[in-house]
C-alpha cells in the first residue's frame, strides 16, 4: 500500500509540473513552422510534413528505417521457429471479403504513397496500409509465401536502406553534403526514398506481426 | 484557459497515467501497455503544441517526428513482445516479483 501512495503522489507531482512548464510557454510560441515554410518551395514537395521528413530532415528518417531493420533482425535472431507461420482464423466470411479488399487497400497505398507529395499522406501511411494489407492475407489463412528466408523479401526488407545509402552516398559525393538535394532534382530524389520506404516499412512491419504471432503460438 | 490547452494537458495525464503503472503493475504485458500509453502521451503533447492556436502556424516538424515515432515504438512494441513471451517460456510466468506482496 505503501509503494501505491508513494508512487502516486510521486506522480502527481510529475503532472503538475510537466503542466506547469506547458502552461507557462510563451504562446503562440514560435516553433520551426516559418523556417519550413520559407523553405517549402525548394523542398521539391508541397507538403511540409513531407518535406521536413524526406527532405530536411531526411538524416533522421534514414536513422528511423535503420531502426526499423533492427529490430526485425533482432526479432528474427531471438526466434528458433523452424516450420513455418500458420494462422488459425478460417472463417470463410474473412477469406471472402479479403478477396474483396486487398486491392482496395493496395491501391489506398499507392494513393496515400502519391498523394504524400501535396497533402497528408507519404511513406509511413502508405506503409503501414500495405502491412494491414498483408496481416489481412495472413490472418484468413490465404497460402503464400512471404517468409524472411527468401533473398526476394529480405531485398524488399533491406530496399528502403539500400536507396537511402545509395543517394546518401550520391549526394555526398557530388555535393559533399550529406542527403541535401539540389531544388530541381529533390521531388524525384523524394519520390524513390518514398516509394522504397513504403516497401520496407510494409513488409518489416507485416513481419514483425507474424513473428510475434507464431512466436506467441510456438511457446504456448 | 485555453481551450486547446485542454491537448497538451490530456497528453501529460496520460504519460503520469502510463508511468503509475509502468512502476506499480508487476505483469509484464502490462508494462509494455503502459510504455505504448506514455508514448501515446508524448505523441499527443507534441502535436498539441504544434496546433495553430498554441504555435504562431502549423508547425511540420513535431508532426514529421511524431509519425517517425510511432512507427519506431510498434517495432519496439514487437521486440518487447518476443523478449515478453521469451521470459515467459524459460520461467513459467511473464511478471516480476511483486515486493508488495512479499
Amino acid at each position: 500500500m505503501m509503494i501505491r501512495f508513494v508512487t502516486l503522489i510521486l506522480t502527481l507531482l510529475l503532472f503538475t509540473g510537466l503542466a506547469y512548464s506547458v502552461l507557462s510557454m510563451s504562446h503562440p510560441a514560435q516553433g520551426l513552422a516559418r523556417t519550413v515554410h520559407l523553405q517549402i518551395q525548394n523542398s521539391g514537395v508541397s507538403n511540409p510534413v513531407t518535406a521536413v521528413l524526406m527532405n530536411f530532415r531526411a538524416y533522421d528518417t534514414l536513422l528511423e528505417m535503420s531502426v526499423l531493420f533492427i529490430s526485425l533482425v533482432s526479432v528474427y535472431s531471438l526466434s528458433h521457429s523452424k516450420r513455418g507461420a500458420k494462422s488459425l482464423l478460417h472463417s470463410p466470411v474473412l477469406k471472402r471479403l479479403g478477396g474483396i479488399l486487398v486491392p482496395i487497400l493496395l491501391l489506398l497505398a499507392a494513393y496515400l504513397l502519391w498523394v504524400g507529395a501535396h497533402a497528408p499522406g507519404g511513406a509511413f501511411q502508405a506503409g503501414s496500409v500495405i502491412s494491414a494489407t498483408g496481416i489481412l492475407i495472413f490472418l484468413s489463412g490465404w497460402k503464400f509465401n512471404l517468409s524472411v528466408k527468401h533473398f526476394f523479401v529480405r531485398l524488399l526488407i533491406a530496399i528502403s536502406l539500400l536507396v537511402f545509402f545509395l543517394i546518401s552516398a550520391g549526394t555526398l559525393l557530388l555535393s559533399h553534403t550529406l542527403l541535401e538535394f539540389s531544388p530541381t532534382q529533390a521531388s524525384v530524389f523524394i519520390f524513390l526514398l518514398e516509394a522504397a520506404a513504403t516497401v520496407s516499412i510494409g513488409v518489416t512491419l507485416f513481419n514483425l506481426f507474424v513473428a510475434v504471432f507464431s512466436h506467441s503460438k510456438d511457446e504456448n | 484557459m485555453n481551450t486547446l490547452l485542454l491537448y497538451p494537458l490530456t497528453g501529460i495525464g496520460l504519460f503520469c497515467i502510463g508511468l503509475y503503472a509502468l512502476i506499480l503493475q508487476p505483469h509484464l504485458l502490462r508494462k509494455l501497455l503502459a510504455i505504448n500509453i506514455m508514448g501515446s502521451g508524448v505523441f499527443l503533447l507534441l502535436v498539441s503544441l504544434s496546433l495553430p492556436g498554441i504555435s504562431v502556424q502549423q508547425d511540420p516538424v513535431p508532426q514529421a517526428m511524431v509519425i517517425t515515432g510511432i512507427v519506431v515504438a510498434i517495432s519496439a512494441t514487437a521486440l518487447a513482445l518476443v523478449f515478453m513471451i521469451k521470459i515467459a517460456a524459460k520461467t513459467g510466468k511473464a511478471e516480476l516479483s511483486n515486493l508488495e506482496k512479499e
